[in-house]
């Protein structure tokens, strides 16, 4: 052993680790900066879990020898741990006619049996337990039995034996599906991650330093196979690998329980709809990281390098995860949030609690993502300073001869603006309908704007070109016209299907409290801005992005977006109507100002309405025209809007005779 | 006979984030014929790997047009790749897949019938001499075998065009001699054949018709006799890139 050899080593092997960018920032930077973010993040999640939780009313059911306390009755015979009880102001006692079946109907979520001669028990050293019979399947039942044991210690104080005694109706395999529920989900992401990585680095950047990808490239298949093949690949064995090991741990799990001597027994089983939903959630999460594990990999160099780049992912990865974490996280409060979602689906599912709009929510929303890094990863496979790097490149590249946003990027756009309107606009609503209004429109805006900007060379190409006159007037035909007709529509729906969403009341409420701003706010809130921001990304950014060769295409996709977004049920065919026919006026005019104009005439006129005649309006939006009452009245309507959408295609479509040359 | 491979005008500029605008190709133009085997020569940076992976379609020209086989590339890339072989001087194998399997698995991608791809392979192996080899892994084999493998791979569909970009680099004088007896042969069958090599002794055997590219440009293009005479073309090569370093010291270019 040679020591000055061994440094030498040791100083070269240093100054090379030192040298390298990639390295220095995954192994360092990135540390330095991600975890104190991550325990930030992780401590204000927490604290706004518990906040949730202590504003949270936990019902149950308080007996005294069998009899039902209607209240906390410090003048009971057990009123001194009532007392203590009552101390957790969460804990709200009821008295339902059958308490068992309250428990079983989850109408309460405890029962708690105290013994009448409580204080005697405890003043005279006799061992008692205080009973909660609950279901330990219920994220909630943790609350409670953490509630009744901090008052049990309260009220034996020094060492009296007074105890709380869990009695968990839950049935064995409600019991596993409760445990395993909220690790398998958490698990199936890490696993599927660690599976998918490694191939999919493997059959990219692998390829490129072993010299074969380019091997693949001069042969004649496509990119878009290429890369599909890749995909697919990387799936099927992420899939096999990430199953068999869950699998395997769900067994060892059931061995591991089964074999415990608990007076408890636990049970994992799944039915054959839990499976499939399994099997679906690693699907999903296993095609995404196949997607972007491709993506990434694509622009290594080496394999060593893919991993590198890589290491982000798991750092972002692992927080997603880990809010999916507490008991009480449900699917429907992360829907929307990529990876976590996908491991609440799963706890949901196991528990038999999930919603089928929030499972839809998930399945679209992760096939969308992995739909999008696939997109990528092809467009990176016939970039040539991509595949044949040698230096940095960006990781994207505006296209210097693109006019219009390309359709994939457009529908992303779309779907994100969707995604944000969703999560957040509730929460707006909630403080006020103005700030969902401006929120949301803000989002439109943006996703229009960003969407042209980042994707193409043109400016401010989304407004097309400058409108003649005429093309404005056509705007405001089609803007009264589609009115007339969609306010037709919505009284025959509500005639035909009388019944409703609840959303549409939601937001007649959210339009009366906008009206109360007075006219030229609510003006302003419902007309103006869904005209300018809604315009720029449905018909000025969508719609070109399908370009003039599929110009139906474009109209028909942008519409439904359009409808779709507005999410109210009632709503989703008279904005996808007006959606169309704004669609066609943009392309027969090729300017943006028109239907600008169009919606904004077409919203304005709800807001008049609704100030003119309050309470008649029968919805917010496109869809509202109030008193329109029998057959003639909607006769005549129908006739005025159709001869009003006539003169707006008339308008639109005009040929104005060339000026006179001079000479 | 009219040329397979014509050339016209190509300029290939790279922006390069090191270097920044980089003119890797300047206005290059050549035709090959069938036939023939056409050298691409020139030193280290000339140009010659870009214009051999333009010809692939695997980098696309920044002008000019590339036409094979009657196919223009920039317009239909995939059906030009079924025109051409291409073998790359970094191409790799893969290493858990037998000979027969590699070759198959681009016969595949070609559109080749199974019977066809079992065909060719046979015809390939006796005239490579691969029967030895044809189902051993390819990690296991050495670099001579691994070279007819690669040669194999490219040859299943039997283009029309052969590109090969440094055929017997890091190949013992036996199997290089095996190699260009191949090409020779390739030849004779009527192959249009780009050959591109440092090594001016399989110019002197191999080529009929020489380019010689410097910094991008052509600095010579015609007959093997056109460029040598009766000498040899490792001199005339050496006597063009002398004077045209000369010529660059002059106008300042070469200290770029």
């Amino acid at each position: 052993m040679n020591p000055s050899v061994i440094l030498a080593i040791l100083r070269r092997e240093l100054r090379d680790v030192l040298r390298d960018r990639r390295t220095l920032i995954t192994n360092f930077v990135m540390p330095i900066v991600f975890y104190p973010l991550l325990m930030i993040g992780m401590a204000t999640l927490g604290k706004a879990e518990r906040d949730r939780l202590d504003s949270t009313t936990l019902p149950v059911v308080v007996r005294e020898e069998g009899r039902v306390l209607a209240a906390f009755d410090p003048a009971s015979p057990s009123g001194g741990f009532a007392a203590r009880l009552a101390e957790d102001k969460r804990l709200v006692p009821t008295s339902p006619a059958d308490p068992d079946a309250a428990l079983k109907s989850g109408d309460v979520l405890a029962i708690i049996d105290v013994p009448g001669d409580l204080a005697k028990r405890v003043r005279e050293g006799v061992a008692t337990d205080v009973a909660v019979t609950l279901f330990t399947s219920d994220p909630l039942s943790g609350e409670v039995s953490d509630a009744v044991e901090r008052a049990v210690t309260a009220y034996r104080g020094g060492i009296a034996p007074l105890n709380r005694k869990v009695v968990d109706l839950s049935p064995p395999n409600e019991r596993g599906a409760a445990i395993l529920g909220g690790i398998l989900g958490i698990i199936l992401v890490t696993f599927a991650l660690s599976a998918t990585l490694l191939p999919a680095i493997d059959l990219v950047a692998g390829e490129k330093e072993r010299g074969t990808l380019e091997a693949l490239l001069i042969s004649p298949a496509s990119r878009t196979d290429i890369v599909l093949g890749k995909f697919l690949t990387v799936l099927v064995v992420a899939t096999a690998s990430t199953a068999v090991s869950l699998g395997s741990l769900a067994f060892s799990m059931n061995s591991m329980l089964s074999g415990l001597d608990t007076a408890v027994p636990v049970e994992i089983s799944m039915t054959p709809l839990q499976f499939a939903s399994i099997f679906l959630a690693l699907v999903l999460v296993a095609s995404l990281f196949a997607a972007l594990g491709l993506a990434v990999s694509a622009f290594a160099r080496s394999f060593k390098e893919a991993q590198t780049w890589l290491g982000p992912l798991m750092f972002v990865s692992f927080p997603l995860c880990f809010l999916a974490m507490p008991q009480t996280a449900t699917l429907h409060a992360f829907a929307c949030v990529p990876l976590t979602n996908v491991a609440l689906l799963v706890k949901d599912m196991l528990r038999g609690q999930a919603q089928a709009f929030d499972v839809a929510l998930v399945i679209v929303e992760m096939s969308v993502l992995a739909a999008v890094a696939l997109a990528w990863t092809i467009s990176l496979f016939r970039r040539e300073d991509v595949i044949f790097r040698e230096g940095g490149v960006p990781l994207f590249r505006r296209d210097e001869t693109r006019r219009t946003p390309p359709a994939t990027a457009a529908l992303l756009a779309v779907f994100a603006a969707f995604v944000v309107g969703l999560q957040a606009g509730p929460k707006l609503l909630a403080w006020h309908p103005a700030a969902a209004i401006v929120g949301s429109q803000v989002a439109f805006f943006l996703a229009g704007v960003v969407l042209w900007k980042a994707t193409t060379a043109s400016g401010i190409g989304w407004i097309g070109s400058k409108p003649a006159a005429r093309h404005v007037g056509a705007g405001v035909c089609i803007g009264l016209g589609g009115l007339l007709f969609n306010a037709q529509m919505h009284a025959l729906r509500s005639a035909w299907f009388p019944g409703s969403s609840g959303l549409e009341d939601v937001l007649s409420k959210a339009l009366e409290s906008v009206v109360s701003l007075g006219v030229p706010m609510a003006f302003l809130l419902i007309a103006v801005l869904p005209g300018i921001a809604e315009e720029t990304l449905f018909r000025g950014s969508v719609q070109p992005a399908f370009g003039t060769r599929r110009r139906w295409v474009g109209i028909v996709v942008s519409a439904v977006a359009f409808g779709v977004i507005h999410i109210v049920p009632e709503q989703i065919l008279s904005a996808t109507i007006l959606g169309l026919l704004l669609g066609w006026l943009r392309a027969s005019t090729g300017s943006l100002i028109p239907c600008m104009v169009a919606h904004v005439v077409n919203n304005g006129l709800t807001v008049l309405a609704a100030t003119a005649a309050p309470g008649l309006a029968p919805a917010v939006g496109e869809g509202a025209f109030p008193g329109l009452s029998g057959a003639t009245t909607r006769a005549v309507c129908l006739a005025v809007s159709a001869v009003l959408l006539a003169a707006g295609v008339g308008l639109a479509r005009a040929r104005v005779a060339p000026a006179p040359r001079d000479g | 006979m009219d040329p397979v491979v014509v050339v016209r005008g190509v300029a290939k500029v790279f922006d390069d984030p090191k270097r920044g605008v980089v003119e890797a190709l300047k206005d290059v133009s050549f035709a090959c014929r069938p036939g023939r085997i056409f050298g691409l020569l020139g030193p280290n940076g000339a140009g010659k790997t870009t214009m051999l992976r333009i010809l692939a379609t695997t980098l696309s020209p920044t002008r000019g047009s590339v036409v094979i086989d009657g196919v223009d590339v920039a317009s239909d890339p995939q059906r030009a790749r079924r025109r051409m072989g291409f073998l790359s001087g970094v191409a790799g194998l893969y290493e858990r897949s037998t000979a027969r399997e590699l070759v198959g698995f681009f016969g595949e991608l070609h559109g080749m019938s199974p019977s066809a791809i079992r065909e060719r392979i046979d015809v390939l192996a006796s005239l490579l001499s691969m029967g030895s080899f044809l189902d051993m892994p390819c990690g296991k084999l050495s670099d001579g075998q691994r070279q007819k493998v690669r040669l194999a791979r490219v040859l299943v569909h039997d283009p029309p065009v052969l590109i090969l970009d440094e055929a017997t680099a890091t190949l013992d004088v036996l199997v290089a001699d095996e190699v260009m007896r191949f090409i020779e042969s390739e030849r004779a069958r009527g192959k249009c054949i780009i050959f591109s090599t440092h090594v001016m002794g399989e110019v002197e055997r191999l080529c009929d018709d020489i380019l010689v590219v410097h910094r991008g440009a052509v600095l010579f293009g015609g007959t093997r006799e056109a460029l040598a005479g009766d000498g040899r073309v490792a001199d005339a090569f050496l006597a063009l890139l002398r004077s045209a370093a000369a010529a660059d010291a002059a106008s300042g270019e070469g200290a770029r």
